[in-house]
């Protein structure tokens, strides 16, 4: 069965993607960091 | 055996729910695997009754869910043709794209083959499957960074401006550079087929990683 969305030829393709980007792996990485430091502060 | 249509017992808001629930833990699951963040920030966690690890990284768990919530009136009305989780290098090019290829019947035709329990199976699946890829995959360069694509068509364009606008979580038409791919291999990794959702993924690597 057809896609509702592909009933019309002229209806495009599109590839969509948010405008955001996922926060950097370096930046995951300096807050696992802090995170860890502050738990061994804690003991 | 009773057929339906979409919107008697409001199918599309079902499939919707139980695919972006699967798509949440697959897109975890395949940036542990792949390393695209340091294992430290995942934790084991247990979905479809298999282990998974899942970020507790709070920005990362953000994105992943605003993601998924823009997407998630596309499914719902049948016009996601595919979502993609790409893998970039530094230089932000494409190294290995995860393709869920998704097709829903017009007609539902209801058995007990679509008890959720039967279609829960056929996702465990996917996530075993994802969480040994790493086996048929080369090793990506270091600093990889992630996106999630989605394939739909100009006029369902609409149906996701309301969502990007309560979300602050605009969406772009991508660029040549974020999907191009020189000689992908393509590496087939599991397909289903329920009477309520139909689903292939395969992954397409980057013949030179690095």
């Amino acid at each position: 069965a057809r896609r509702p969305s592909q009933s019309s030829d002229s209806d495009k393709q599109v590839i969509l993607l948010p405008c955001k980007s996922p926060p950097s792996r370096q930046r995951v990485q300096i807050k696992e960091k802090t995170n860890l430091e502050k738990e061994k502060n804690d003991l | 055996m009773t057929t339906l249509t979409r919107q008697d017992l409001n199918f599309g808001k079902v499939v919707a729910d139980i695919l972006c629930e699967f798509l949440e833990v697959a897109i975890h699951l395949i940036l542990y695997v792949r390393e695209v963040y340091p294992s430290g920030i995942f934790q084991k966690r247990r979905k479809y009754n298999v282990p998974v690890q899942m970020s507790c990284h709070p920005d990362l768990n953000q994105y992943i869910q605003d993601t998924l919530y823009c997407i998630k009136p596309l499914i719902e009305k049948n016009e996601a043709e595919k979502v993609v989780v790409v893998i970039m290098d530094k230089g932000h090019h494409p190294v290995e794209r995860f393709v869920f290829e998704i097709s829903q019947p017009t007609l539902l035709s209801i058995s007990s083959e679509t008890l959720l329990s039967h279609v829960e199976q056929l996702l465990r699946a996917f996530i075993l499957k994802i969480s040994v890829c790493d086996a048929v995959l080369n090793t990506n360069p270091p600093d990889c960074s992630f996106s999630v694509l989605v394939h739909t068509r100009e006029s369902a364009t609409r149906n996701m401006e309301k969502v990007q606008v309560i979300k602050d979580f605009p969406w772009i038409v991508a660029d040549e550079q974020e999907i191009h791919m020189q000689e992908p291999r393509l590496i087939p990794l599991k397909t289903m087929t329920s009477d309520i959702v139909k689903m292939q993924l395969y992954v397409e690597e980057k013949a030179q990683k690095i």
